[in-house]
This record gives structure tokens, sequence and C-alpha cells, in this order.
């Protein structure tokens, strides 16, 4: 009976243990599938979808007042005065390779690349507070008008390996793992009793990388 | 079965290589240089062996040598059905590692594996790789096929 049981549990327990994986990235289910992209510069997210970057700057969604007025009404004087709310600007997003010595690997056509999920990797990034815009109302500015989680230093692994096969139509190509940075500028706005929004104080600059990693696919030679 | 058997011999071979006893059976790491040093590098095969690791495979690997500066191996026993071999080094000091096998991959090699380059077997490197590093780098190399 005893012996029975044994071989039982020993069977339940190599149940458990099985595994089918051919290689690497397939034993939780989060990575993504090898990529083919054959753009030059071309940056993804963890999740596999292609970003924009932009340089010079680009219109964001626009800033909300915090009052709203029936008609859009913005010269009456029916306005509370003294509401204040911060504006942001973008002028450029840009990828930045992450910090780190296993941030970029580099192969000849035909070769899968990919770049580990358990290495932490960093980027830095500088936000220029000023007495009316603090680094918190910065970024939930930046958050409010164009919808980017940043922060002022990332640092972190990332949920994909990035896995990438070098076009046939490259010599070499190289993948790397970083983020995309938003460089711009917050205001301060005091909306007065005339609904008119009033600039206050100095502009805070950002330069800031967003939150999650990204993969930039790029050609050598 | 025979699934579950490698991959509690790679695991253990793993473990026997990290203490510095030997190396993979039926390759080169055995007679490699050894060393008690905290600044050796570590054995790609104990993240390849980890289910938990995103570099998981329970294929047997085709290579697993332990050497220094730039060498040739002779790759063999290669299941069938292979279309490719992915690559995994880890070096110590720091230094920045060339895998050649017929084409090549190249990048950052630290103690601990931290990237991967799959060359298809039709790249014309003939049953060889090669690993180009500094004379006095230490690494590893594993060699893990791969059908898809």
């Amino acid at each position: 009976m005893k012996k029975i049981i044994a071989a039982s549990v020993l069977a339940a327990a190599l149940v458990g243990i099985g595994g089918t994986a051919a290689y690497a990235d397939t034993t939780d289910g989060t990575d993504t599938p090898v990529s083919t992209d054959t753009t030059d510069g071309a940056v993804f997210s963890e999740s596999g979808e292609q970003q924009t970057l932009t340089d010079p700057a680009t219109t964001g969604t626009g800033w909300t007042s915090p009052v709203t007025h029936p008609g859009g009404d913005t010269t009456n004087s029916q306005c509370e005065g003294g509401v204040t709310f911060y504006k942001a600007t973008n002028n450029s997003t840009t990828f930045t390779q992450a910090s780190g010595r296993d941030s970029s690997v580099t192969g000849s056509n035909g070769i899968t690349l990919t770049i580990s999920r358990s290495t932490t990797f960093g980027v830095t990034g500088t936000f220029s507070a000023t007495t009316s815009v603090s680094v918190n109302a910065g970024v939930a500015a930046v958050k409010q008008d164009y919808g980017w989680s940043v922060a002022v230093n990332k640092s972190g692994t990332s949920s994909s390996s990035g896995a990438w096969k070098v076009p046939n139509s490259y010599k070499i190509g190289r993948l790397t793992i970083g983020a995309l940075k938003h460089r711009g500028a917050v205001q301060q706005f005091v909306q007065n009793r005339a609904c008119k929004n009033v600039a206050t104080g100095s502009a805070a600059t950002y330069n800031m990388p967003e939150n999650g990693w990204s993969f930039q696919h790029s050609k050598v030679s | 079965m025979q699934k579950h058997y490698r991959i509690a011999t790679a695991a253990f071979l793993s473990v026997v290589a990290i203490g510095g006893l030997g190396g993979c059976s039926g390759h080169s790491a055995a007679t490699a240089p050894t060393t008690s040093s905290a600044k050796a590098p570590i054995d790609p095969l104990v993240r390849i062996t980890d289910r938990s690791d995103d570099f998981y495979s329970d294929a047997q690997p085709v290579v697993h040598e332990l050497s220094r500066g730039t060498k040739t191996f002779d790759i063999g026993g290669l299941p069938a059905g292979t279309k490719r071999i992915t690559f995994y080094v880890s070096c110590a000091p720091d230094s920045h590692f060339e895998v050649t096998m017929g084409k090549t991959f190249a990048g950052p090699c630290e103690r601990i594996v931290g990237n991967s380059g799959g060359i298809p077997l039709d790249s014309g490197g003939g049953a060889h790789v090669t690993v180009k590093l500094p004379a006095q780098t230490q690494f590893w190399l594993v060699g893990i096929p791969d059908e898809d």
C-alpha cells in the first residue's frame, strides 16, 4: 500500500513539474512573440506595440479648465476666481537607452536577439521645479494633458525580452532596451473672476522617462 | 519522463559547476580552469534550468563550456529537427563577447548571463562555434538547440 501511495505521489509530482517549453520566454506566458520588424529605429513597447517618437513638438490633448462654463463662455464674470491649475507642453519624445551593460546586443541577419527580463535597468530624467510648479504637480499635469505616466527616475525589470529577429535586409542589427523620454514644460495658471487663465510664476521644465520599457530595433550596417 | 530526467540532470550539473567541482559531462568544462573566486562567471544553466526564469529551457545543451579568452568548440549531438542554437554567455571580469557560428552575435557579458542570440543552423558555420573574448576573461558558453 505504501508503495502505491509513494508511486502516486511521485507521479503527481512529475506531472506537476512537467513542461513543454522548447526555449526561453514561455513559462509565464507574458512575453511577446519574436518580432520580425524591419523598420530601422522603430521602438516597441513591452507588449509589442509600436510606439511613436516625436521631435520636434507634438500637440497634446490640451489642458482642461478646472471650471466648466455652460456654452463655453469664458468672458463673463461667473468664474469663482483664484482656481489654480497646470498645463503641460511637450517638445519631444525620444528613445533613451537604459543604463547597464546588458541594455544592448547586436547580431547578424537571421539571428534572434533577446535581453533578459531579470536584469534591472534604469533611465534617469530631470524635473526642474519652480516655486509655482512642484514635481508632483508637473507629473500630474503631464499625465492629464498627454496621458503619459512619467517619473524623474525609472528603474526595474522588463516584462518582455524584446525578442527580435534581425531582418535579412540588414547586415547587422541592434536590439536595445530603454524608455521613451518626454521633454517639455509645465506652467501654472490661475483662473480669475473674468474666467481668464493667467500664467503665474515660472514654468518648470521636464525631461522624464515614461513608465514601461521599450525596445528599439536599429540597423548597424 | 526523459524530459524530467534531463531537467534534473542539468540542474544537478549546474549546481556542481557552481560549486567549482566540475563541469558538464561530455564536454571540456571539467578540464577548464577552475576558480573558487566569487568573481567567477556563473553558469548560464543555472538560469536556463530554472522554470521560473525567462531563459528557461528543458532542452539538453549541445554546448556547455567553461574557458578563457578566444576559443572554438565543436558542436555535437544536435537533436533531429534543430533549426537554430541559442547561445548564452557569462563572463568575468565584465567584457564584450562575440559568438560566431557562421553568423555573429555580440554583446556585453557579466557574471550572470543577461542576453541571448539564436543563430540559425543554416548560417554556414558548420559544426563549431567560436567565442571571442580578451585572453584573461573567463567565460561560460551554453548552446541550447531550438526547433522553432
